[in-house]
């Protein structure tokens, strides 16, 4: 063997065991086994999903934490105004027992606009810059209140009926913010119901207004067709057109010998030829304006004349109005939101105010507000009138609040729902975690064992090589 | 009669076998030495019975097996280049971060990860500050990824004129050295030092290139060697070699009189640079090319179809592309449409349709068809596309519904269109009224919902138990509402729904309204204004009141793009990463491999060549005492003859 031979044998293993020591001391320094891909390419791409999964998954555990902050604020929100809603529903239920005067109801109503106003303020409440009933536009107020004084007297959702929801894991998104017109609104339409005297009932169309409605039923003319007895000229009195109560078809009955004259069979009432504006009634108090002056002279015995009186009718207060046209379906628009009442004309029978009530379409802040003005007499009604409708109203509050404790039930169901997504995925995330680091992680007792085997082949390739180094022919020749 | 030549033969015989062992032992750690031996034979007189009369020198003869020599310089050659590409990707790898703190893929996460936040908060400044940051770090991350596979390429280049000038420099010595052993050998001597010289040369040639012999590398003057093909070394005159780059722009070598540059040898330290130069530095610039484009092109094919939070444009200024071809466009841009919609102060909305076709069109033609929009104005200006909106107007590019149907109504009934498509097609639907009547109280009156195809999508009830107004909902998230009114059988409207209102790419390519600037790794960059004012981030799809486009821009992250392979953006980085680890691996086991090899090769030429110390004594202790023994002789033959004289005298 020659001497290059040796060292080269020499300086190669010694190489080969520092390598091995110095990749022993970077695993003991770091503590991991796989420091970069070529150590264990296979092991480093498991290593790599691994920790980008739990890059990933934290994410989405920040996120579920927004939802479920969202949530949770609504909920307490939600639990507010249902509590809210009992005290009013409990204070609607005295007044509507007919024992509170006016003033009492009027002290009733101002209970029913605090409550309004601190439900409107709950809904509208801003949290960490984002308001939770507003669907996807959660940084505008859900609902845009008009005032008249300091009184709320309408509120318009003017949030976004798109929920938004937020990605919670691979695949999975969940909303935190709620479209406020759809809990604090129902939307199980029935066929409205007419609570009035005028005769008007519903059509045989669809309705699509919401909530309530006032259906305003106006005289428009009164017509006048002689049917029997002796040829005879009568006319409408100058009031007929402003002060008529009488719709559709109804008959005057003239005794031109008694010198009366009865509407529908109603009471007589005598006349003279200087009577112009005659006010005659029926048994149920409509009433009609004759111009008797225009009869015609000299007849006698029972004349019998047809009267017609056409109608319009609204829905917005007056802003627009259609002529009843006395058929089974009658359209009626509401010019500010086009939505339509459809009404069955054929019975009316006189002029009035149809309080219409469409069940299922209720929103709360409507509720209340009506509520609030029917107590405290904003409303062209009698006291009778008053008690009824403020059951109804009672009614129309078990609705709504009947949508708020679904909403109540919704967003804890959602809550615990992502809840247990969060428990899911901080396990799954674990995993992760624990994987790479078993699959990084040195081993340092095996490292101990190999630190001290490389060592001792180090130390013995050392002596060797010294002792084969030092032997030579040359100490043994003198 | 005493003989004294015998005795002066075998003194000079152990006189020249003593200056051999000398020379021997002197040379035993000497890189390249090989042993000499000497054969000393028998000198036979001139008599009838050929009595021997002493001893001579035949030979003096250079232990060398020839293979043994040849395969150690194959190892060299492969040994260098394995060697050369270990180090380069080495250096590459450590580059990209540890496995646990991978900064690139850490950006990727981060970006997508901000993305998916904001959607939870999609107005929240501090959030999209954070995505904006997140693209940020992204792109610096992929603009250094780049710049050190650019730097790293450069080094290789320099690298390889170096160690061409080095094969240059050996190919010079070695014809040198061929020009001296030619009159050294004349007389039948071995110039042993000249060839030992000669093959320390070639080891070290072996090393940088791969070295062919014409014959045996032990050949004399007329020793031919080739590096590949090229011709470097011819008897006593030696060839340069140069390095330049093919009409490919590969680096490449020629023999130094043509610029015949040729990028595919492989094997020593030379192969290696042009392998590293050539397939895998840029292997796998084009892999994170690749990557960062697709990150690029996904990202900005969403984000222009947005808006911020501030709603419609009312200007925006692409990237500088000049007027030229859309086909020389750098993103990709495919025949296809894109839609514009300008919107007035009332709210009405037209939405135009401009169609590319990058076979044809360029930019100035694409640009002439925008400015041809009403209340649009479109033109090139320093090389940028600049759209504007006139006064009292924006507009924008977002997928959104139309308010309604063409035309506002079908029949008498005015209708609305509300809700978000989550179809994944751009689809016209046809609205058809089957009966007549009135919405909402004619009987059996229904609405059916046809797509392109003509396929019955969905039918509605809207006669009696509809209430006019009340939202019909398809099932790709489109909400249709029709008023009062009477319509007639066969009454329709169509309304356009997009999936994607850039079909073409060519916003994206165009710069406008984008998320990331540039193309490539090495030039991405968030769009500057974007940067300053994060509220310009395109979040919403309608009038930034939703945050759909955020969503979609989160699932990006998520998404399977054919483009990378049908793998994730991450998962493509991982591959990569992981890949160039596997190299890295690979070539430290071939490495290992080969240095047993050479180490065994070596100890073989070591036994063959090398100079054992204790044998050359042993030889020295011989030769000494024969020298001594022949002194000896010659003095009992000089006694011998005194005795002679003696007795004559």
């Amino acid at each position: 063997m020659s001497w290059g031979a040796i060292f080269s044998n020499t300086v190669t293993a010694i190489q080969r065991q520092t390598d091995a020591l110095t990749r022993l001391q970077e695993q003991v320094s770091s503590g991991n086994r796989i420091n970069r891909p070529s150590d264990d390419p296979v092991d480093a791409s498991r290593i790599m999903n691994l920790l980008g999964q739990d890059q990933t998954l934290d994410s989405y555990l920040k996120n579920i934490s927004t939802v479920t902050t969202d949530l949770d604020q609504g909920a307490t929100t939600l639990q507010h105004i249902s509590d809210l809603l009992t005290n009013a529903k409990g204070l609607l239920t005295q007044a509507a027992s007919g024992t509170y005067s006016t003033t009492q109801r009027e002290l009733v109503g101002e209970q029913i606009n605090e409550i309004l106003e601190e439900v409107v303020a709950s809904i509208n409440q801003e949290s960490l810059g984002r308001y939770v009933f507003s669907g996807a536009s959660n940084t505008t107020a859900p609902y845009l209140v008009e005032r008249s004084g300091d009184r709320i007297v309408s509120a318009t959702y003017q949030g976004s009926y798109q929920k938004m929801p937020v990605p919670v894991a691979p695949g999975v998104a969940q909303s935190g913010v709620s479209v406020g017109a759809e809990i604090f609104g129902c939307d199980e339409r029935r066929s409205p119901t007419f609570l009035g005297s005028t005769g008007a009932a519903g059509g045989s169309g669809t309705s699509s207004v919401r909530g309530d409605a006032w259906l305003s039923i106006t005289h428009e003319e009164t017509t006048l067709t002689q049917t029997s007895g002796m040829p005879t000229t009568l006319a409408v009195g100058a009031s007929s057109a402003s002060l008529d109560t009488i719709l559709g078809d109804h008959t005057v009955s003239i005794d031109a010998d008694a010198q009366t004259v009865r509407l529908d069979g109603g009471p007589a009432v005598s006349y003279t030829a200087l009577d112009t504006d005659l006010k005659v009634s029926n048994a149920d108090g409509d009433c009609v304006y004759l111009d008797m002056s225009q009869l015609t002279a000299g007849i006698s015995g029972l004349v019998e004349v047809a009267v017609h009186a056409s109608a319009r009718l609204s829905i917005d207060d007056g802003q627009s109005s259609i002529l009843a046209t006395f058929q089974d379906n009658q359209m009626v628009t509401d010019s500010r939101d086009g939505r339509v009442l459809c009404v069955n004309t054929t019975g009316l029978t006189r002029v009035g105010v149809e309080a219409v009530r469409v069940g299922g379409t209720y929103d709360l802040l409507g509720t209340l507000i009506r509520a609030r003005d029917l107590l405290n007499g904003n409303q062209d009604t009698g006291d009778s009138d008053v008690s009824s409708l403020l059951i109804e109203e009672t009614q129309s509050l078990e609705e709504v609040m009947s949508g708020v404790m679904g909403g109540l039930t919704s967003l804890g169901a959602r809550a615990q729902g992502l809840e247990n997504l969060r428990q899911s995925i901080t396990s799954i995330q674990g995993n992760a975690k624990d994987r790479a680091s078993e699959l990084q992680g040195a081993d340092i007792a095996t490292i101990a064992a190999e630190l001290a085997r490389v060592q001792t082949f180090y130390e013995m390739i050392l002596t060797s090589s010294s002792k084969i180094m030092n032997m030579s022919l040359l100490d043994y020749l003198r | 009669m005493p003989n004294f030549s015998i005795g002066l033969s075998g003194i000079q015989v152990s006189q020249r076998a003593l200056e051999l062992i000398g020379a021997n032992i002197a040379n035993a750690g000497t890189e390249g030495y090989h042993r000499q031996d000497l054969t000393i034979v028998p000198m036979v007189g001139s008599s009838a019975d050929n009595d021997v009369t002493g001893a001579e020198v035949s030979t003096v003869r250079r232990a060398i097996d020839q293979l043994t020599e040849n395969q150690l310089l194959r190892q060299q050659t492969l040994s260098g280049q394995t060697n050369e590409e270990l180090s380069t990707l080495q250096l590459i790898e450590s580059s990209f971060g540890d496995v646990s703190a991978n900064r690139l893929a850490g950006s990727l996460e981060d970006f997508f990860g901000a993305l998916r936040q904001l959607a939870a908060q999609p107005n929240s400044p501090a959030l999209q500050e954070q995505v904006i940051a997140a693209g940020q770090s992204l792109g610096a991350q992929f603009r250094d990824a780049s710049a050190f596979l650019r730097n790293a390429q450069e080094d290789v280049r320099l690298q390889a004129e170096d160690m061409v000038r080095q094969v240059n420099t050996l190919t010079g010595e070695i014809a040198d050295i061929n020009a001296q052993i030619g009159p050294a050998e004349a007389g039948g001597a071995i110039a042993g030092a000249l060839r030992d010289r000669r093959g320390q040369c070639m080891t070290e040639l072996a090393a940088l290139v791969d070295i062919q012999s014409s014959g045996t590398t032990e050949a004399g003057a007329d020793q031919r060697l080739y590096a590949w093909d090229i011709p470097i070394v011819a008897g006593m005159n030696d060839k340069a070699i140069q390095v330049g780059l093919d009409e490919n722009m590969d680096l490449g070598l020629s023999a130094g009189d043509y610029d015949n540059y040729i990028g595919s040898y492989r094997g020593g330290k030379l192969g290696a640079m042009l392998s590293l130069a050539n397939d895998l530095l840029p292997g796998l610039a084009d892999k994170l090319d690749a990557l960062a484009g697709q990150v690029i092109t996904e990202v900005n094919r969403l984000h222009v179809q947005g808006v911020g939070t501030g709603g419609s444009f009312s200007e925006l200024v692409g990237q500088a592309v000049g007027s030229g071809a859309v086909s020389d466009l750098a993103c990709d841009v495919t025949a296809g449409d894109f839609y514009v919609r300008v919107t007035d102060a009332s709210g009405l909305c037209v939405r135009t349709r401009i169609s590319v076709d990058p076979a044809t069109d360029t930019v100035a033609d694409v640009v002439a068809r925008l400015n041809a929009v009403s209340n649009l104005s479109a033109n090139i200006a320093d090389s940028c596309v600049r759209v504007s909106a006139d006064v009292g107007y924006t507009f924008d590019f977002v997928p959104a519904l139309p308010a309604s149907v063409d035309g506002g109504t079908i029949g008498a009934s005015a209708v609305q269109i509300t809700g978000l498509y989550s179809g994944s097609d751009n689809q016209e639907y046809t609205f058809t009224v089957a009966g007549a009547g009135t919405i909402g109280v004619t009987e059996g009156l229904s609405l059916e919902v046809h797509n392109e195809a003509g396929e019955l999508v969905q039918t509605f009830n809207i006669g009696r138990g509809y209430a006019s107004g009340d939202k019909l909902t398809l099932s790709n998230g489109i909400e249709i509402a029709l008023g009062a009114g009477t319509v007639a059988d066969g009454d329709e409207g169509t309304c356009l729904a997009l999936a994607n209102s850039d079909t073409s790419g060519f916003l994206a390519a165009a710069g406008l309204n984008v998320f990331f600037t540039g193309s490539s790794a090495q030039t991405i960059g968030v769009r500057e204004d974007l940067a300053e004012d994060p509220s310009l981030l395109a979040g919403s799809v309608g009038q930034g009141q939703d945050q759909q486009n955020i969503q979609r821009l989160a699932e990006v992250g998520q998404a399977k793009l054919n483009a990378l392979g049908g793998v994730t953006c991450s998962d493509y980085f991982t591959n990569m990463v992981t890949n160039l680890g596997q190299e890295v691996a690979t070539r430290q086991v071939r490495q290992t491999a080969l240095d047993s090899v050479t180490q065994q090769l070596e100890n073989q030429r070591s036994t063959i060549s090398g100079v054992d110390v204790n044998e050359q004594t042993i030889q020295l202790t011989i030769y000494q005492r024969m020298f001594q023994s022949m002194a000896r002789f010659l003095n009992i033959q000089d006694q011998t003859m005194q005795y002679l004289t003696d007795i004559i005298s």
